[in-house]
């Protein structure tokens, strides 16, 4: 369909929806979007009805919609402090994984991130969950990648020396599967028990996914505490579970080991390009010159690619909240489950009550439009939408067990699949934009692509003879035997002194990642590395002591330790000072 | 692997008193995780401590000091800055420190002491971000009177528990702005005395049927939202306003701290989250006794004292006699009784013995009445019962002894009934 | 001219009003007689024990908990804490060891609540 006919058949769905106030062009395949309208549901819509067109690569949407945020200009160091042949915007798994990959190349690589850590975005809240392919849309760019990184998981995270483990997903239908469709039920548990497991077998099939079929029987065997209303299962061995911030941490260590530079607390402020080529990265800390650009800015791709006038879509977030459930309600069920609903959402798999790599259970994520790219607060509404939507999974369960929750953010572009593509606006300037799930499964499929990608490009890739694959192993001696504790603690006594009771974290292994690669200096990076603080009572216990500890082994007062980013300070002040300011008036 | 008569794990006031009861008689391990002795009792600053055992009121740390002295001056095995990994069914425990690296020990008896640990904003399911400045009261405790360091300028207190009321005081006097002590409940959760001197002396307004609704602030936190709650204790969103403050504080409950406890299979009761015990302080796995607040959650550290001295003795006792069969009462909660401790009693070597029992709702004009079957065996009146107010009632021998069923009832009635 | 208290005597927490009728007085709200003598004492002369802590140089940890050795008038406690926040005391330090004298004229001393060795 040409430029025209898609003209005429958008005028024609605008006038239907009544949507006045919307102008449209298309150039190059990318749609671009104008107006005002008055709700940001109305904005979304005109999003996606634009990109039911095939044919469309991309939907710039910049409608107008009530408290819109403005994008917040910053200041930056005018210095030009390094000149590379790549700069990695986005230190979440995206960019880490094509960081790790690059640094196989014999290439001068810097990796920005505005954070204080890695993995500090949508990655933080990722499920850890190392995807089939199952479950996405057939044909998608997602689809294909997760597929292809599914295969090599096991093979990165041997080498990075992080948790993995294939364990697997019992995906169910139930009586409610179809509960939404107006039809008797006779009809829908024919489908649920007969028809659907069949189509999902022949997807398996197609996409080379090994899948049995467990009947009623069978599964309640497995799982004593399924719901009654279960009618069969669909098992699915390849699925896994990992640690999205270790791998993440480690992939970054590793391409660190050989090479590249990483950056953090560096929020980028402007891409300069001259004569459609990328010619330098403007950053807080000052400006970097090179010829290709990585976006793998995550929830910002947006706003990144505008900097370069190389804009092809707009970031649309999609909040998903997660309950953790303490380690003890491992015993209610021995796989992950997951319950298939149609009608669901597009683009949404449904989340479940899933096993965690270090043994916690989760119930979720949900998903919830959301216009704020900062909005991780868990509402009310949304505590009720994961306990509605998984409770009916298991008979018993004991729901009082929960020991945390949070939400994360996903960055959906209106096409709702992965654009990784080299700009052809702007020279040199590559898109790795709209990476929602599973982007963390297809993230070394995605490296690979983009290597690729630069190649096509004009970089030049020569290989390193001395390329290390392997990323030291951390040590966690919960993971010890009693003789090997009783070792490592006669070699350093650190640790043999537990400083997170709840999950049994040893000083020194603290003390490891305050002076590792990636120098943990405040008590969320300790967390993520450690697990302390991840328990039951929440660092209620050690968020003291870990403080004191970053303070001795780093100098920096105790007063100023934060708890992740700037101004998430801990305390206020040391005791009584207080007391000099406000008594002195007596 | 070292051999012991008695291992008592935790150090803080029903530790103490334990281990130097049983060490009269036995040769004793004290086990503590924290650097110095005391436990909680140490960051307890005020005064309210020992006033029935000790008849004098003195302050957390001077109590603890009491003890303190006492077991530096006995034999008993101290070992500070050490942390239980395990625990089995057979008395070994295996245990780390920086100095000896991976102890394993062998008990004849154990004593758990473990006390308590908080709820969290977690557990009771508050919407919001998480930013940084939501500590728990006992957290931040220890910050300002261990750690020296202040956890925020103004301050929302949540629950009005003692360890908030204290908190709401101790938060003033260090120079905070308490904004205000919300409480789910209609009364509030702690003794008048302390509503008194922490809230009244202060002027810190008590807002009863309120809750916190919303935390709110995304690097640290800038405020909540708090809301008037119905009978069934939901929140009415009319009547929600915000609330600026640097710093949440949560007083929301104690739970008793059993992880080590669920290791060896003991049985929990699910109303106390502690151990049963009998008149002993035996759980149900023997030779392993319990005492003080991992049992349930007392008011008073006398009463914690006098249940640890009692599993002290009987620890001792166990590991020099073979333990006996026997025929057991089962002592339940009744009417208006939350829980009752102890939960057995051995009919064997009767002695008399002092139940513990919380309400479930405040009553004036009560009776306490005790229940074999249908016969009354001990009635007691209180001009005042009250959940936050732990009871007691005194079973003497001649009493226990001509018990005919199998199953005593502690209810509390009104006078009236 | 009527004051009323919270009495903490026993946990019936009676609230009690005093009424001065020419030179008498009419308590009304006990349920006892320790009730009034409560009252009396906190409505005319409100006593209570002051707690805190106070910085210590060189010690095994970093506060020393102090307390009133005696109850004192409950219109001090403010100035008796900031008085106290502005003092240093060094290690070691033994249980009831006198740490201030006779805080604001009141004649009571501060006393440690605990012992503190040195580092």
């Amino acid at each position: 369909m040409n430029d025209n006919n898609i003209r005429r058949k958008f005028e024609k769905i605008i006038k239907k929806n009544k949507f006045e106030n919307i102008s449209f062009r298309i150039e190059n395949k990318i749609f671009y979007l104008d107006g005002k309208v008055s709700s940001y549901n109305d904005f979304l819509k005109i999003g996606a009805l634009i990109v039911k067109e095939r044919n469309i690569e991309g939907v710039v949407n910049n409608i107008e919609y009530p408290n819109k945020k403005k994008i917040k200009k910053i200041n930056g160091i005018k210095n030009k402090i390094d000149k590379v042949d790549v700069v990695i915007i986005g230190g979440g798994v995206t960019g880490s994984s094509i960081a790790r990959e690059l640094s196989k190349y014999k290439l001068k690589v810097i990796l920005v991130e505005k954070s204080s850590d890695v993995a500090c975005g949508t990655t933080k809240a990722n499920n850890g969950i190392i995807h089939t392919g199952i479950g996405e849309k057939m044909g998608t760019l997602k689809q294909k990648l997760c597929v292809k990184g599914q295969q090599n998981f096991k093979k990165i995270t041997d080498e990075l020396n992080v948790p993995y483990k294939q364990n697997g997903m019992m995906i169910i239908t139930t009586k409610d599967t179809l509960v939404k469709i107006k039809v008797p039920s006779f009809i829908k548990n024919f489908f649920s028990k007969r028809i659907i497991p069949i189509i999902v077998l022949q997807r398996g099939k197609k996409l080379g996914i090994p899948l049995n079929i467990v009947n009623k029987k069978e599964l309640i065997k497995r799982e004593q505490n399924i719901t009654k209303k279960a009618l069969v299962g669909i098992y699915s061995p390849t699925y896994g579970i990992t640690s999205p911030y270790l791998f993440t941490i480690a992939l970054v260590e590793n391409a660190i080991e050989n090479g590249l530079k990483l950056m953090l607390n560096t929020e980028i402020i402007d891409i300069l390009t001259k004569e459609n080529k990328v010619k330098s990265v403007v950053t807080k800390k000052g400006i970097i010159e090179t010829k290709f650009v990585i976006n793998a800015a995550g929830l910002y791709v947006d706003e990144v690619a505008d900097m370069a006038g190389a804009r092809e879509y707009t970031i649309h977030p999609k909040k998903g909240a997660t309950l953790i459930f303490d380690k003890n309600t491992c015993k209610y069920l021995n796989h992950s489950i997951s319950m298939l609903r149609f009608p669901r959402k597009e683009h949404y798999k449904g989340g479940g009550i899933m096993t965690t790599i270090d043994g916690n259970i989760q119930w979720g994520p949900t998903i919830l439009e959301t216009p704020d790219k900062e909005d991780t607060k868990v509402t009310s509404e949304d505590i009720e939408d994961i306990f509605q939507s998984y409770s009916p999974l298991l008979e018993k369960f004991p729901k009082k067990s929960v020991i945390t929750y949070f939400t994360g953010l996903r960055a959906c572009t209106f096409t709702e699949d992965f654009i990784i593509k080299a700009s052809k606006k702007i020279k040199g300037f590559i898109h790795v934009a709209g990476i929602q799930s599973p982007g963390l499964t297809a993230a070394p499929a995605i490296a690979e692509m983009v290597v690729d990608i630069l190649k096509n490009e004009g970089l030049k890739l020569e290989r390193k003879k001395n390329f290390n694959p392997h990323n030291k192993k951390r040590i966690v001696t919960t993971n010890l035997s009693n003789e090997e504790k009783n070792k490592l603690i006669e070699k350093n006594p650190q640790y043999g002194e537990i400083v997170c009771r709840c999950e049994l974290i040893t000083k020194g292994e603290i003390i490891n990642e305050i002076h590792s690669k990636i120098p943990a200096l405040n008590i969320d990076a300790i967390k993520r590395r450690t697990r302390a603080g991840m328990g039951r009572c929440q660092a209620g216990f050690c968020l003291p002591k870990i403080a004191q500890i970053i303070a001795q082994e780093t100098g920096i007062p105790i007063e100023k330790i934060l708890k992740n980013e700037e101004k998430s300070y801990l305390f206020i002040g040391r005791a009584k000072c207080l007391l000099e300011d406000k008594y002195d008036k007596n | 692997m070292t051999k012991i008569d008695v291992a008592v794990i935790g150090g803080g006031p029903a530790g103490l008193a334990a281990a130097l009861k049983a060490s009269e008689k036995a040769d004793v391990m004290l086990l503590e995780r924290d650097k110095e002795l005391g436990g909680i009792l140490p960051q307890c600053i005020h005064e309210g401590f020992g006033n029935i055992i000790l008849k004098k009121t003195l302050t957390g740390p001077e109590y603890a000091q009491h003890y303190i002295d006492k077991i530096k001056d006995s034999n008993i095995d101290i070992k500070t800055g050490t942390n239980i990994l395990e625990i089995d069914a057979n008395k070994n425990i295996i245990a780390t420190n920086s100095e000896e690296g991976i102890i394993n020990i062998n008990a004849e008896s154990i004593i758990l002491a473990m006390g308590c640990r908080e709820k969290t904003r977690f557990q009771i399911l508050i919407p919001g971000t998480r930013p940084a400045g939501i500590y728990t009261a006992g957290t931040a405790q220890r910050l300002i009177n261990i750690d020296g360091l202040m956890p925020g300028n103004r301050i929302v207190i949540l629950g009005s528990g003692d360890v908030g009321l204290i908190m709401a005081r101790r938060f003033t006097l260090e120079g905070g702005k308490v904004e205000g002590v919300y409480e789910i409940t209609s009364k509030p959760g702690g003794l008048t005395r302390n509503v008194v001197q922490c809230l009244d002396d202060y002027r810190i307004p008590l807002y009863l049927s309120h809750t916190v609704t919303n935390i709110i602030g995304k690097k640290r936190i800038e405020g909540v939202t708090v809301a008037k709650v119905d009978k069934k204790m939901k929140a009415i969103k009319e009547t929600e306003r915000f609330v600026p403050c640097d710093c949440l504080i949560l007083a929301v409950g104690l739970t008793p701290e059993n992880e080590l406890s669920k290791q060896v299979d003991i049985k929990i009761d699910e109303r106390t989250k502690g151990p049963i015990v009998n008149e002993k302080m035996e759980t149900s796995v023997s030779g392993i006794f319990a005492c003080g607040n991992v049992i349930h959650v007392h008011d008073l550290v006398d009463d914690v004292t006098i249940s640890a001295e009692k599993a002290g003795e009987s620890a001792a006792q166990y590991g020099k006699e073979k333990p006996k069969i026997t025929e057991k009462i089962q002592v339940v909660a009744g009417d208006n009784v939350e829980y009752v401790v102890p939960q057995i009693i051995n009919r064997r070597d009767l002695d008399s013995i002092t139940l513990y029992f919380r309400v479930k709702k405040e009553n004036k004009d009560a009776v306490v009445v005790v229940l074999d079957g249908n016969k009354k065996i001990v009635e007691k009146n209180e001009r005042i019962v009250k959940p936050p107010e732990m009871l007691k009632v005194t079973l003497s021998k001649e009493t226990l002894i001509p018990i005919v069923q199998n199953e005593l009832k502690v209810n509390v009635w009104s006078k009236n009934e | 001219m009527s004051k009323s208290i919270t009495c903490i005597s026993c946990p019936l927490g009676c609230h009690i009003s005093i009424d001065k009728k020419r030179d008498e007085e009419i308590f009304k709200g006990n349920e006892c007689k320790k009730g009034e003598e409560y009252a009396i004492q906190e409505i005319n002369n409100p006593m209570r024990t002051l707690t805190t802590t106070v910085k210590i140089d060189n010690g095994d940890v970093k506060l020393l908990p102090v307390r009133s050795k005696k109850e004192m008038p409950k219109d001090m406690i403010i100035r008796g804490i900031i008085e106290l926040s502005k003092i240093k005391v060094k290690a070691p330090i033994k249980c009831g060891d006198l740490i201030f004298k006779n805080i604001l004229e009141t004649g009571i001393d501060i006393i440690a609540s605990r012992n503190i060795e040195i580092k």
